[in-house]
C-alpha cells in the first residue's frame, strides 16, 4: 500500500523544473549546495529552499561537511515501487520539458 | 499492479510541429540526454507495428533500452505505443504509453496557437535484482502552463 501522503509530497517534489535540474545533477554524484547553485544561476538560500522540498520527499539527503553542506539522491529512493512511479515521471516530465525546448530552439515558436 | 501516470505541458506550438519533434531522429538526443555527453541512439520506423527503440546513457557505461512499438500513428493528434524500458540495473518498466497533441487556441501572448501535449501512460514496474518489492498504485495529473 502506497501512502498517499508521502506520494503527494514526491509529486510536488517533482513538480518545479529547478528542482527537476537538481535532481538530474545529483543524478550524476553528489554535489556541495553551491556546485548546486552556480549553473542554475541562483543564491545558496534559494537552493537551500528547493533542496529542503526535496529533502521532505526524500529525494534527497544532505549532510553537513564543515562550512558546506553535501547533497546527494536519497538512499531510500529506489527501494519502493513509489518512487519507482516517481522516477519515471520525472523522466517524462523531462522530456516534455526538452520537448518545449526543442521546439523553441528550432523553430522560435510557431506563430 | 498497474500505476497510471499522466504528464501535461502546454506548448508554445502547433500540434503538427510537436507530434513531428517528438519522434524525430535528430530530436532524441535532446530528449534523453541527462547530461550533454550522453550517448542516444534511436531507430523509429514509424507506423502501426513498426518499432521504435530508444538506447540512452553516459558514455563507457551500458546504456538504457527503451523498445516501444507503434499501435497508433495518427498524425498529428495522436500516438499510442507500448513500451518497455529496461533499466543497466535490471529494472524493467513496461508500459503502454498514449501521446496526445491538441490545440488550444487562446489568448496566450501575442495570440499565437498551442498544441497541449499530454503523455498517459501506465504500466507495471518490476526489479529483476531481489529485494522486497511494494505494491501500490496511483494516479496522477499536472498540468504545467507557463
Amino acid at each position: 500500500v502506497v501512502k498517499s501522503s508521502a506520494l503527494d509530497r514526491t509529486f510536488s517534489a517533482l513538480s518545479d523544473p529547478t528542482r527537476r535540474d537538481i535532481l538530474e545533477r545529483l543524478g550524476r554524484g553528489p554535489a556541495t549546495l553551491s556546485e548546486l547553485a552556480g549553473p542554475l544561476d541562483m543564491s545558496l538560500p534559494g537552493v537551500l529552499k528547493h533542496v529542503r522540498v526535496l529533502e521532505r520527499a526524500q529525494l534527497v539527503s544532505t549532510e553537513r561537511n564543515g562550512r558546506t553542506r553535501e547533497c546527494r539522491l536519497g538512499p531510500e529512493q529506489l527501494d519502493d515501487a513509489s518512487e519507482w512511479i516517481a522516477m519515471y515521471r520525472l523522466r517524462w516530465e523531462r522530456r516534455l520539458d526538452r520537448l518545449e525546448s526543442f521546439i523553441e530552439r528550432t523553430t522560435g515558436g510557431a506563430g | 499492479v498497474i500505476h497510471d501516470l499522466t504528464v501535461e505541458r502546454l506548448l508554445d506550438s502547433t500540434p503538427e510541429v510537436a507530434f513531428d519533434a517528438f519522434v524525430d531522429p535528430e530530436a532524441q538526443h535532446e530528449l534523453y540526454a541527462d547530461a550533454p555527453d550522453w550517448i542516444v541512439h534511436s531507430e523509429c520506423d514509424l507506423r502501426v507495428g513498426g518499432r521504435w527503440t530508444v538506447t540512452f546513457g553516459p558514455p563507457g557505461r551500458e546504456p538504457a533500452r527503451e523498445s516501444n512499438v507503434f499501435e497508433e500513428v495518427d498524425r498529428p493528434r495522436r500516438l499510442a505505443f507500448t513500451s518497455a524500458m529496461r533499466m543497466p540495473d535490471g529494472t524493467e518498466i513496461d508500459t503502454h504509453v498514449r501521446v496526445s497533441f491538441d490545440l488550444r487556441t487562446g489568448r496566450r501572448g501575442s495570440g499565437s496557437s498551442s498544441a497541449a501535449s499530454r503523455a498517459r501512460s501506465s504500466g507495471t514496474i518490476s526489479r529483476a535484482a531481489g529485494g522486497a518489492s511494494s505494491r501500490g498504485s496511483s494516479a496522477s495529473s499536472a498540468r504545467v502552463g507557463r
